[in-house]
């Protein structure tokens, strides 16, 4: 296998410990790894920075899956195994099953985690777009605070900068009756999305969420409302995506592909 | 003990972890570590290497380049084109430029990656369509062009009666362009070995390989050292493919184990394996195929380009293979085909199951598919209206005997096939069913001295039989202790057959062209019966002398005549015949096909152990399936864009074809062992072509270039409805 | 290297205890190849594109090349050469039984995984479980096959 650059490890025990050890310089988040992991065996240019890892699987506030105030509160350390099959998540969030359990592969999910997905730079990023149409909030610990703010802002946010003393504790979603999740890789398992849909039916209508079709997966109010228009759907995603360049497949035909996901999806929980 | 599904003698080794792939050899004592040195492009002039700043790397004891070859610093299968350690010329991805040693493996990569290269970077050639243009930048200006382009590997034409005339008097001529692309082995295991020095001056390599002496002999040519002293210990193989039987690191190992007089070891991951070894041959396929009303084949011309990559490697052997069974199994009287290999600085093309004979199975069978639709007769009866019958002419001349199971092939198939129906259609997914027949060589063909030897010996404890083939999957060794044990009417338990020292296993050929059981079979048989017969002599088992009785034979398999040859007699010794009906469903709003089942009928003679030919089957059936519809390669300025495994695109357990029924046919009298010929290709080849028809029987889109991706699918399943098309009536 | 950089990794491994000083930049899988010597685990391709390294980390089937040593300090690992464990038996047994292997390679990885399925698994659950556990050779058809004949067996492996 490809040898690890050299780095320290250290695994705190509870929040103020982990937040010390990530606001100093070279520290990076280390939660399922199946994405670091490979970055740092890759060596990716970034990865001659890293210092230590800061293990995060003992923090308490990031654990657990329960209800509250009548959402969900879902730990970053939540695995996409146990998301796919918590009673809870089936029942009142059943996009983000379908995400998490179309995802990747079964070891991986086990070790995948929600705040690694939330994370992960990739376009398509399954539960993320699942999230995402749920209008899931995220718990960000900030130095000694914690806030709340809807998951688009905080991916915006780490788009443009990534501050170095945050780390995710949860996040929340609505509960929704009727949700679905579809994707398309370039084999039926054990590939990333070319193309992800998650659709949440919502008391407003449809929301609709996009994974493989920008350089991350976002929401398109203009798609849900095209649904139901003919022709407009084609229009609008041609109008709000700008398909990233993985030389895998055409433009034209990964746009053919949401349009075909979208009706599909949208047709599947119509029914539900 | 013939037909007997008789364990895997390896089964329990590879089940408990007790099995040593070279991965898994520790590092002996006093051993150091070597990494290569790799250039970022597919084609340059080098003009120096700087070491120092691999030298300053704490562990790192040496920078081995060129200048420390004593040999000729050349190797390869066919032609010595390849260097150990590059001189002055990058010519592709597997090229290595230097050799770092150091006291540990991150050590020894921390080298590798500083070493300062000075290098003229050009312009790689990577069309072979312009490979033979005059001003295309030759791969090997070394070479003595002998009045043809510089770039061609190798290049022949076969010509029988009149091809221009006859298809210009055929009823129906069908004529299109096929494509295959560059395939990746991705035998699970990539390659690793040590190399250490003996106390007498000679060089033991452990390592896996499909063809251990002729590694030895292209290690005595290049490094400058005596073969006899050079040793070879084969650990278990993670599969190969044919993607072993090129050197991949074993000269590099026993180049530093010579340079530094200690054992070294060296580990490939997964991204220098992809760029290590050779690949599946692109082929360009130029086909015209025409036949009277009653559709009787009259005439074929079929024009072959492959990309030989940047070395010649076997591409000379590929394109004969493939232009001796470019019209497959069927009597044309009138054929034209013409082949070429080029150069190019894409990676190497090599052996892979079925060594050019998938490529143009694919193409002719294509075409028989298309003359059966345009004819409007149904598939299996134009094939048996035009199969070659016993005694009868291949196209490229050599006559057909004992092939009555290649019809047999074709009933059992489509008998098979009949008792499962299609599903209707359902939504946007529509079904199809597709049928293709195929014949592969057994054994190294066109003049090749196929042969193997085999020594056994005898004791009251039982028998031990040295032979040197390789297992690498395929059950070799099971198969030879049942020839073995039947041979000497002995339980299989009291047989051990040893494959794995050059020391003492005599050679046996390299593990490919389907030929281990029927070569290497044939020895062990031989050599057996005539352990056997001195044993009775004896008076029989009890009276077994201390240190046994023992046999040696080499079996040379019968000869075969050269393509080109004026009046061959044959080109192969033994073939095999399969015919394969797939069952598809395409998903027509996206392009993507799924395979609901495949039936495979084949003839490879009498089966020796039914459930490992059931597991070739399976394999090649999957391995065809990932072949036809999702296998990729993709290759820019001659290096590969996959770093791994992922971009490959492998069939994993989801997609690979849920229903597989294996028909076996022991027809026909055979020269093998039993009557068993071989099966390791043959379970691949009409794969791709049933599926390609089962895929037009759904949408009415002939694909014909694979792989066939959801997106290539998807466009021609658009122009096919501008043009109005059939698919509202198919099923 | 400072201290820090180092870990003391105390790990139970087929039910037998190891305590062993490693760089923290340590995968499970070059602990258990290098530092432990147990070279069944197997490394096909290092960055979780393959399956074949799948081990068991409390009961659950990860892939030892995407988890760190560190973190694994005070676990429980079983790999392909648990000499005493009944599914395991089972499996080793089903799969020689029905030529489930050839070359061998993804063998170790593809039991481990299948060691976790439920017993009675329909053949598309099986070959979902299996999805990340790649092999070249057998096509997956008696992999399957074994997995649905180990899965039905009760009882004390024979």
């Amino acid at each position: 296998m490809p040898d690890l650059p050299a780095f320290a490890y250290t695994r705190p025990c509870d929040l103020a410990a982990a937040m010390a050890a990530i606001a100093r310089p070279g520290a990076c988040i280390y939660a399922g790894g199946t994405d670091l992991l490979v970055a740092l065996a890759e060596r990716r240019p970034w990865v001659r920075f890293v210092r230590q890892l800061v293990d995060v699987k003992d923090i308490a506030e990031a654990k657990g899956l329960r209800e509250r105030d009548a959402r969900l509160r879902i730990g970053a350390l939540v695995t996409a195994d146990e998301l796919a099959s918590h009673r809870l998540v089936r029942r009142h969030a059943r996009v983000l099953a379908e995400a998490a359990e179309q995802t990747s592969a079964p070891a991986l999910r086990r070790r995948g985690t929600v705040g690694g997905n939330v994370c992960s730079p990739h376009p398509a990023g399954d539960i993320t777009a699942a999230l995402l149409a749920l209008d899931a909030m995220v718990e960000v610990a900030d130095g000694t605070a914690t806030r709340e703010i809807p998951l688009g802002d905080f991916m915006q946010a780490q788009a443009e900068q990534w501050p170095r003393q945050q780390l995710i504790l949860a996040v929340t979603v609505g509960r929704c009756r009727r949700s679905t999740f579809s994707k398309v890789g370039i084999r039926p398992a054990f590939s990333r999305s070319l193309v992800a849909v998650g659709v949440v039916v919502t008391d407003d209508g449809l929301r609709i969420a996009l994974g493989g079709l920008r350089d991350r997966p976002f929401v398109s109010a203009a798609v849900a409302a095209s649904v139901a228009r003919t022709g407009g759907l084609e229009a609008a995603l041609a109008a709000e995506c700008r398909p990233p360049t993985d030389g895998l497949v055409s433009d034209t035909y990964r746009l053919r592909l949401a349009a075909t996901l979208v009706r599909r999806a949208v047709a599947r929980v119509g029914r539900r | 003990m013939i037909g007997r599904s008789l364990t895997r003698t390896d089964a329990a080794a590879k089940t408990t972890g007790a099995a040593i792939y070279p991965q898994d050899l520790p590092a002996p004592p006093g051993c150091l570590h070597i990494a290569a040195v790799r250039a970022p492009v597919a084609r340059a002039r080098l003009r120096s290497l700087d070491a120092t700043p691999a030298l300053a790397v704490p562990g790192v004891v040496r920078v081995l380049t060129a200048q420390d070859v004593r040999g000729t610093n050349r190797f390869g299968l066919a032609d010595d084109d390849q260097p150990v350690l590059v001189t002055d010329r990058v010519r592709g991805a597997s090229d290595v430029l230097a050799l770092v040693v150091a006291r540990t493996e991150p050590a020894a990569r921390e080298g590798a990656r500083r070493v300062g290269l000075d290098l003229s970077i050009e312009v790689p050639l990577v069309d072979p369509e312009h490979a033979c243009d005059p001003d295309a930048p030759v791969v090997h200006p070394e070479r003595v062009a002998s009045g043809r382009h510089p770039n061609i590997v190798a290049e022949q034409t076969i010509v029988h009666g009149a091809v221009d005339d006859a298809l210009g008097r055929a009823a129906t001529v069908v004529e299109a362009d096929y494509r295959t692309t560059f395939v990746e082995h991705a035998f699970l295991a990539p390659e690793a070995g040590v190399a250490e020095p003996g106390a007498d001056g000679g060089l033991t390599l452990f390592v896996a390989t499909q063809w251990p002496q002729e590694d030895l002999r292209q290690a005595a040519r290049a490094l400058g050292e005596p073969l006899e002293a050079l040793r070879l210990v084969q650990q278990t193989i993670g599969g190969a493919f044919g993607g072993r039987e090129d050197v991949s690191l074993q000269l590099l190992l026993l180049l530093a184990a010579r340079a530094m007089n200690v054992p070294v070891r060296m580990v490939w991951d997964r991204a220098e394996s992809i760029r290590g070894h050779g690949k599946r041959h692109p082929f360009r396929i130029r086909h015209a195929l025409g036949a009277d009303r009653h559709g009787r084949l009259v005439a074929a011309r079929v024009d072959l380009l492959a990309d030989a990559g940047c070395y010649a490697s076997t591409s000379a052997a590929v394109l004969a293979n493939a232009i001796a069974q470019a019209c497959g199994p069927y009597a044309v009287p009138n054929v034209r085909i013409s082949g070429r290999a080029v150069y190019t600085n894409n990676p190497y093309t090599c052996a892979f199951r079925g060594f050019g004979v998938n490529q143009v199975t694919f193409a002719m069978e294509q075409q028989v598919n298309k003359l059966a639709r345009a004819l409007g007769i149904a598939p299996e009866v134009l094939r048996r209206r035009n199969f070659v019958h016993e005694g009868g002419h291949l196209a490229t001349g050599p006559r057909l005997f004992d092939c009555a199971g290649l019809e047999a092939t074709l009933s059992a198939a489509t008998a098979r096939a009949r008792r499962r129906p299609l599903p209707r259609r359902r939504g946007d997914w529509r079904y199809g069913r597709g049928l293709a027949s195929a014949l592969k060589n057994i054994g190294c063909s066109f003049g090749f001295d196929d042969h193997a030897t085999a020594r056994v010996t005898v004791t009251k404890d039982g028998a031990t039989v040295w032979v040197g083939v390789a297992e690498v999957g395929q059950g070799a060794e099971t198969v030879l202790v049942q020839i073995a044990a039947e041979a000497l009417a002995l339980a299989p338990q009291r047989v051990r057959v040893e494959w794995r020292d050059t020391a003492t296993a005599p050679e046996a050929g390299s593990a490919s062209a389907s030929h281990q059981t029927f070569v290497p079979g044939n020895a062990v048989r031989l050599a057996c019966e005539q352990a056997r017969r001195a044993i009775a002599l004896l008076g029989g088992g009890q009276r077994l002398p201390r240190e046994g009785v023992s046999a040696t034979y080499t079996f040379h398999a019968p000869s075969t005549d050269p393509l080109g040859h004026a009046a061959p007699t044959r080109h192969s010794y033994a073939y095999a015949w399969s015919t394969c009906v797939a069952d598809v469903g395409v998903d027509t709003a996206t392009g993507q096909v799924r395979i609901l089942r495949v039936v495979n009928a084949l003839d490879a003679g009498r089966v020796i152990n039914p459930k490992l030919l059931e597991g070739q089957v399976d394999g090649g059936v999957v391995m065809g399936q990932g072949y036809a519809l999702q296998e990729r390669f993709p290759v820019r300025a001659g290096l590969p864009i996959a770093g791994g495994l992922a971009g490959c695109n492998l069939p994993t357990a989801v997609e690979a074809a849920p229903l597989i029924e294996t028909v076996a046919i022991e027809g026909t009298e055979s020269a093998g062992p039993y009557g068993a010929r071989g099966i390791g290709e043959i379970t691949m080849i009409p794969v791709v072509p049933a599926i390609t028809a089962a895929i037009h029987a759904a949408t009415g889109v002939w694909a014909d270039e694979i792989p066939v991706l959801p997106e290539r699918l998807l466009a021609a399943l658009d122009a096919a409805r501008v043009a109005g098309s059939p698919l509202d009536r198919r099923r | 290297m400072s201290r820090a950089a180092t870990c003391r990794v105390s790990v139970t491994v087929n039910g037998r205890a190891h305590t062993v000083r490693v760089p923290a930049a340590t995968t499970l899988l070059a602990l258990l190849r290098a530092h432990l010597g147990l070279t069944g685990t197997k490394d096909g391709c290092g960055v979780g594109e393959c399956g074949a390294c799948t081990v068991l980390l409390d009961g659950e089937a990860i892939l030892a090349c995407l988890v760190l040593a560190p973190e694994v300090d005070g676990c429980a690992v079983t790999t392909i050469e648990h000499a005493r464990d009944a599914r395991l038996q089972r499996l080793r047994r089903a799969f020689a039984d029905e030529a489930a292997l050839q070359c061998g390679f993804c063998t170790p990885g593809m039991i481990l995984a299948a060691a976790r399925l439920p017993a009675g698994a329909t053949p598309a659950t099986i070959r979902a479980g299996l999805a990340g556990n790649l092999c070249r050779c057998t096509g997956y058809t008696k992999i399957v096959r074994a997995v649905r004949r180990a899965g039905r067996r009760r009882g004390p492996a024979r």
